[in-house]
Parts: structure tokens; sequence; C-alpha cells
């Protein structure tokens, strides 16, 4: 009893602690009083950006520097959120990349930020690439990163430190060093020959994966974009693949009766997900790419297919006619808690964003007419 | 076994005592760390409020503007009362002389007049001595409280008027003065391109100006969020480029208001301007 009594005038104390803490802080938020001014508007330009040459010693370092900043200038100004100054009005002329540059020549200029680079060749045939990103008008440095590679990589690190910089000033993930996969088409119309292949985002390194015997359709990237999954026919019986883009390695994802398609890519590259049909009847299965085993996810006589997951995995969309019309539903990655997310008129394409919460839907009249044409 | 029951029992209580502290010291030190950690970075920040101060703005000026006259009036009015006290006092006196009623009793004893007469003079002459003194202290009293009731009232007034000196007027910005610096920066400002999740990107910035309407020193508020949202780093970034270019130098402030606008506060919101 004495030590409940003690404890509770104990906890009498600390209430008079907690009340006299509560009291300071409180006095301290409201003490505080400045004048604030709310700017509720601005302009929305591109913002402008000085991008030194980068530095090289010699004549060869000399011409691979000219050669990255040409690139690095090409990818920011295609992103069209990025105004390069022309270089002929730079009033400093920069010689190294470890001296500070002298800020208020680049201000005279209304550059808002600076990139300067240099390039360096050792003698074992690498070259080490450092930049450095500078906030004018802050009068700091904003990024500086280093990449060492082999030489014939020069395009590659010059899209990385455009994506670097792109990163660094809009808050956004870069795009500058990703490759696009597509289907090329050529020939006469009866007779199209249809094509895979793969190219840089700036259009560059261009070629062909596939040799055109075999219709190809819906290729999509594995998250290290070293492997691309796709729908090939074989004969008329639709398959999906599996395509090692550096080996040009191509496997069948599976062999199981019936037909694959709708191939996608887990977030881990682990898995791909697909559609599975047999006797009129569609499932989504997974299929393991490291152990070999498929999962069916979907029990449902008629059809689903177009599944893909959310970006951390946990989720799967699909588009499934359980509904009476297509419509877009969404489960669990272990084929669980389905929910049907799109209502109305039928809903056929949908693409997770970036964020795990997003889902873009096309859904639309004229896309009912054209299935039913098909 | 006898000095274990002696020496060890007491301990086992202590300790079990020591436990109590243990959970109250654990529990306080709990609290003042989770104080620190929502208190400390709010404790310089000025607290955001979402409307503009508009309305109020026009109150203080009406106040201020309607204010002089008084200051005029006031001091004739105050020489008048002090005459005034004097004729209260006079008026009181001669009231308190002419009241007195114990002359009425004093003629119902049944005496010789000229004795009455006497009497009554002298009785008169007794009575009245004490009244008067009365009358007087209570006089003084009231003219003493009535004093200080009109010292106070005086110097309220007199507080009141010191605000109102056409000297210090002008003191606070004014709504065209808010809104000049308000253009002169939205000049400056290019808003973040990506500017995802617009809605909650306002940026707090601290601004020391120099008397010539230069920035001396500008901090964003925020750091600690800008470590760990890359948007909002982009946007508060964006906004201290707005307040260091050098196209915005010499900010139109008006000089004679310096202490006003010396530190200020500039809260770039892209809210309204993305629709959100």
């Amino acid at each position: 009893m004495v030590i409940n009594i003690f404890f509770f005038i104990k906890l009498k104390h600390t209430k008079k602690i907690i009340f006299s803490f509560l009291i300071f802080f409180s006095y301290i938020l409201n003490a505080n009083a400045e004048l604030k001014i709310d700017i509720t508007s601005g302009y929305t330009e591109p913002t402008p950006i000085g991008i030194h040459e980068f530095i090289g010693t010699n004549d060869e370092e000399k011409n691979l520097a000219k050669q990255i900043t040409k690139l690095v200038i090409a990818d920011l100004n295609n992103s069209g959120l990025f105004k390069i100054i022309d270089p002929k009005s730079y009033i400093q002329k920069i010689s190294s990349t470890n001296i500070m540059p002298k800020f208020s020549d680049w201000k005279v200029i209304n550059s808002q930020a600076l990139i300067v680079g240099s390039s360096l060749l050792t003698p074992s045939g690498h070259v080490r690439i450092e930049f450095r990103l500078w906030d004018v008008f802050a009068e700091q440095q904003m990024a500086g990163w280093a990449f060492s590679t082999v030489r014939s990589n020069w395009r590659q690190i010059s899209h990385r430190i455009a994506d670097k910089v792109y990163e660094r000033l809009t808050g956004e993930i870069g795009y500058f060093d990703t490759r696009i996969v597509y289907i090329a088409e050529s020939g006469p119309q009866k007779k199209r020959i249809k094509r895979l292949a793969i190219m840089d985002q700036d259009g560059a390194n261009h070629r062909f994966l596939t040799d055109g015997n075999n219709l190809v359709l819906t290729p999509r990237f594995s998250p290290s974009q070293q492997e691309v999954t796709y729908l090939s026919y074989i004969g008329r019986v639709p398959r999906v693949f599996l395509l090692d883009i550096e080996t040009g390695k191509q496997e069948i994802v599976g062999d199981f009766p019936g037909m694959t398609f709708a191939p996608r890519f887990s977030p881990f590259g682990d898995e791909v997900i697909m559609s599975l049909a047999t006797g009129g009847n569609s499932d989504i299965y997974t299929y393991n790419l490291q152990t070999n085993i498929r999962k069916q996810l979907t029990t449902y006589r008629g059809i689903d297919t177009s599944p893909s997951f959310s970006p951390n995995g946990k989720r799967i969309v699909f588009n499934s006619d359980r509904g009476g019309t297509s419509q877009i539903y969404v489960m669990s990655n272990k084929g669980k808690k389905i929910k049907r997310i799109s209502f109305g008129k039928a809903a056929t394409q949908h693409q997770y964003g970036l964020q795990e919460e997003i889902i873009s839907l096309l859904q639309s009249f004229l896309i009912k007419l054209f299935i039913s044409v098909l | 076994m006898i000095l274990n029951n002696l020496i060890f029992l007491p301990i086992k209580r202590e300790v079990l005592e020591k436990k109590n502290y243990l959970l109250q010291s654990l529990g306080l030190h709990l609290l003042i760390i989770m104080l620190i950690y929502y208190g400390l970075p709010n404790l310089f920040r000025y607290r955001a409020e979402f409307l503009p101060p508009l309305p109020v703005e026009i109150i203080n000026i009406s106040n201020k503007t309607a204010a002089p006259k008084i200051n005029f009036k006031k001091t004739p009015d105050t020489s008048k009362n002090k005459t005034n006290y004097a004729n209260q006092e006079n008026i009181k006196y001669n009231n308190q002389t002419k009241i007195p009623d114990t002359t009425e009793t004093i003629e119902e004893t049944k005496e010789a007049v000229q004795i009455k007469k006497k009497k009554i003079v002298k009785l008169k002459e007794l009575k009245k001595k004490p009244n008067q003194l009365q009358s007087v202290l209570k006089s003084i009293e009231q003219v003493k409280k009535d004093f200080s009731d009109k010292k106070k009232k005086d110097k309220e007034e007199n507080k009141n008027e010191e605000k109102v000196t056409p000297t210090q007027l002008g003191l606070n910005l004014s709504i065209s003065e808010i809104d000049a610096v308000r253009r002169h920066f939205q000049q400056c400002w290019n808003i973040p391109s990506g500017a995802r999740e617009a809605g909650g990107l306002a940026t707090e910035i601290k601004v020391r100006f120099n008397k010539e309407g230069n920035v001396i020193d500008a901090k964003i508020v925020d750091i600690r969020r800008m470590k760990r949202d890359r948007y909002f780093r982009t946007a508060a970034e964006s906004a201290l480029r707005a307040v260091l270019n050098p196209r915005c130098k010499n900010a139109p402030l008006p000089e004679n208001k310096f202490d006003k606008w010396k530190n200020l506060t500039l809260n770039f919101d892209p809210k309204s301007i993305i629709g959100y």
C-alpha cells in the first residue's frame, strides 16, 4: 500500500511535469510570430541550366568528353524540362571538376544549375567519368558522381549522368538509361513480318532480337532489363517465351498443354505471370523461373487474363468477364481477396503506375466495339 | 538465516520499489524523447495558416486611421475635470453645512428662548464641528477616489492614444506592400515541373533582408522533410532559388518599416497553380 501511495504521488508529479512541458512547448509554438507572406503563383518554364563541356587532358579524352557532353545535353533537352544555355554565353572556362565554379559568372547568364565533368582514360582501357551538379543560386553542390567502366559503355554513362541530374532537379526517377523493346513490322500488308526489336530510349543501338519467321507479340522487360518475355506463335499455338538479350537464347516458359499468353515479370524478376487457356477457359498462373513450379491463381470458368503485379508484388490486377462484361479486378498475390475496381462500360487495358495505389484503366465504348469486331 | 532475513529482505523490497522507479523513469524518458522528437522540429517553425490574413488586416487599418482624433480632444478634457473637482468639493461642503437637522430636536427642549438660542447656537456649533470634519474627511476620501479613478482612466486612454500616434501608425506592412513583395518573388519562382503531390509541397523559407531589400540569408524551415522526401526537396530548392535569384534583388519593401520586414517567412505554395 505504501508503495502504491508513493507511486500515486510520483504519478502526480509526472503529471505536473508533463503539463509544464506541454505549456512550455505550446508557448514556444505561439510566441514565434513573424510576418509570413504566401507566394501562390510563379511561372512554369524549362529550368535554364549550364552544361560546361566535359574536361579531358589529351585529344582522346577530349574527344570522348565532347561526345558525352553532347549526349547529356541531348537527353536533358529532350525531356522538355530543361533549357540548356548556349555554351557561347558561358563566361567562366572551367579547367577542373575539383575547383568551385565562380558562381557569379553563372548567375549573370541565369543558369540555375551547372554541370561540370571530366573524362579520364586509364592505361587498362577503362574510363573514369566524373561529374558534379552545382546549385548556382544556393552556391552548393547538389550531386557528384564518378563512373568507371569500359570505354565502349560511354553512351550508358552519359545517360546515367543525365538520369542523376534529372532525378536531383525534378525529384522523379530518370529514364534516360533505359531501353525500349517493341515489335517492328515490315513488308506488305498480307505478308507482314513482325520482329522483336530493341533500342535505347533515344533510338540508338537498334537491333532485332528475332528473325521474323514466327509472329511475336506483347514483349515485356524483366526488372533487370536483361531478359524479355513475350508471346510467340509456334505453328498455330501461342506460347510464352523468355529471351536473354545479351546471349540471344530463347526458351519456352513452361511446356504446358494449351495456350499461354499475356506474360509479365514479377517485380523481383523471379516469376512470370501469364494466362493459360485450356478448353475455352483461361486462368491466371504464375511460373517460377528458378524452381519451374507453376501455380494457378484463379479458378473461374470464364476468361481471366492480362495479369500484372503491383510495384511491390503484393497485389495482382487482371481482366475478367465474370461480371458479364470485361472488367478490371484486383487480387492478392496468392489469388485471394478478389475485388472489382472498374464499373460502367467495359474496361480492357490497365497498367500499374509507379505508385502502389494507382492503376490506369482504358475504359471506353470504342474499345468495346473494336473487340466485338475482332 | 536471521542475517539473511535482516540483510537481503530489505534489499529485495528496495529492488521491488526500484522496479517502479525504473518504470517511471522509463516512462518519463520516453515522454521527453517523444516531446523532443515531435516538438523540436516545430520549435522554431511558424505554424501554417490556411487563409491569407486579409480580413484581419482591414480591421486593423480602420482602427488605426480612425484613432488620432481622440488625441486632440482628450488633453483639454483632463484640465476641465480638475477644475470640476474643486467645484464639486464646494458643492459638497455647502450641502453638508445646510443639511443638519439637529436644530429640530434641540427646539423641542422646553427652556428659555435666549438660553435656548444660546444653547442651540452652542449645540449647533458643537454638532456642526464634527459634521464639518466628517464631511470634510468624506469629501476628501471621495475626491481622492475620484482622482485615482480619473488617473487610471487617463492612463488607459493615454496608452490607447500612444498606440495610435501618427509616427507609429504605419509600422505594419500594408496589404499593398505585402502584395508588392508577393509579386516580386513570383517573378522569380520557377515551379518544379514534376511537383507530384503538389497539395503538400508548401515550403516555408525564412529570409533575412538588409535595408536595401536584398537577401542576406535564406533558410528552408523544414530541413528534416527535405532529407526524406525528394519531391519536397525539389520544391524547397526551387523556392530557395526564387529567393536567391539575382533578378529578385531589391525587394520593394518600405525602408521606414525595416523592423517589420527584416525577418520574413515566405511560404511558397504550388497548390493553387497545379489545381489541388
